[in-house]
């Protein structure tokens, strides 16, 4: 791989990163923001008060980054070189993948949860249960970052 | 046109993490085994690239097709909704399969210069193979996202009685 391509793609994980961590902050923050949620639907201010169309605009940007950052990741093992389980790096590459494996399960349910809660439930509902949604995204992706510091930097 | 849109954003998602969940367990299943290594030394960056994309494509416009009619709130219809969701994800797994095998052959044919003969050889065995493989894929798929579902589910529902009887304490 060349130096331009290599920083590329980790150029466009970073990115990805950035936009997933950064969306959930915002996310969380914008739900959670107090007498915004008793908005109602029917009332002039309602679109405010529906956390639907943030946390739909949200799950759009966030798979498409997730997909990036696999295919990104990959790209980013074959650069440095991926080494074998054993041994420390191998372990915890072994941990990392675990962990963003049931970061991305976890994220699915968050993900159907605002699906469920923009088909059954009327506008503006689902305001806490998403801030807290977000809120959990934002601090496992905390975690996926210091793993990500320790795999880069030793 | 609220239903179209809400149809498009499910077909995204679900495909997208069918995508992203079926690399990772092949990523650490390659990295368990220690045949990472091996593999990625084999395949460049941007084929690598555009062979993902090729396969979040397929993958996109099969899950749209398969949740066309209802779906995943078919789920609501128990065991007997849980079973036309996986022909149905079957189906898409079998198309995506065949799609991928074809396309990824006729590109390597058309860029080595392969005879023709040898390529309707390969597809032929190889499509049927790979879309047994994809189908198989595409239903347990299908079986995972139902079970995030459920989850979402129960997440949802005691939410949703508790914000009722709220309501229920600000009225009074």
């Amino acid at each position: 791989m060349s130096a331009a391509t290599s920083l590329l793609v980790r150029f466009v994980h970073i990115v990805g990163m950035a936009l997933v961590f950064g969306g959930a902050v915002f996310a969380w923050a914008t739900l959670r923001a107090p007498g915004s949620g008793s908005k109602r639907a029917d009332s002039s201010a309602g679109a405010v008060g529906d956390p639907s169309p943030l946390a739909t605009t949200y799950e759009w940007v966030f798979w498409a980054a997730m997909g990036a950052m696999v295919v990104t990741g990959v790209g980013n093992l074959g650069a440095l070189g991926p080494p074998g389980p054993s041994g420390r790096w191998g372990t915890i590459l072994t941990v990392k993948l675990l962990a963003v494996t049931a970061f991305v399960l976890g994220s699915f349910v968050r993900t159907l949860v605002a699906l469920r809660v923009r088909r059954d439930h009327p506008a503006g509902a689902g305001r806490s249960l998403l801030a807290k949604s977000y809120g959990a995204t934002a601090a496992a992706l905390l975690v996926l970052v210091a793993l990500a510091e320790v795999l880069a930097h030793g | 046109m609220a239903e179209a849109a809400a149809g498009r954003f499910e077909a995204w998602v679900v495909s997208s993490f069918n995508l992203v969940a079926l690399s990772l367990v092949g990523l650490v299943a390659a990295h368990a085994s220690g045949a990472l290594e091996g593999e990625l030394a084999n395949f460049g960056t941007l084929p690598g690239v555009a062979v993902f994309a090729y396969l979040w494509l397929l993958t996109a416009a099969a899950t749209r097709r398969a949740l066309a009619d209802g779906g995943l709130a078919d789920l609501r219809n128990g065991l007997r909704g849980l079973w036309r969701l996986v022909l149905r994800g079957f189906a898409a797994g079998a198309l995506i399969g065949a799609a991928f095998l074809l396309g990824v052959v006729l590109v390597g044919a058309v860029l080595n210069g392969a005879p023709l003969l040898s390529l309707a050889f390969i597809a032929l065995i190889g499509v049927a193979a790979a879309s047994v493989v994809g189908g198989v894929i595409g239903g347990l798929s299908v079986v995972l996202d139902a079970g995030c579902y459920w989850a979402a589910g129960r997440l949802v529902g005691p939410w949703a009685k508790s914000a009722v009887s709220a309501d229920a304490s600000d009225a009074e």
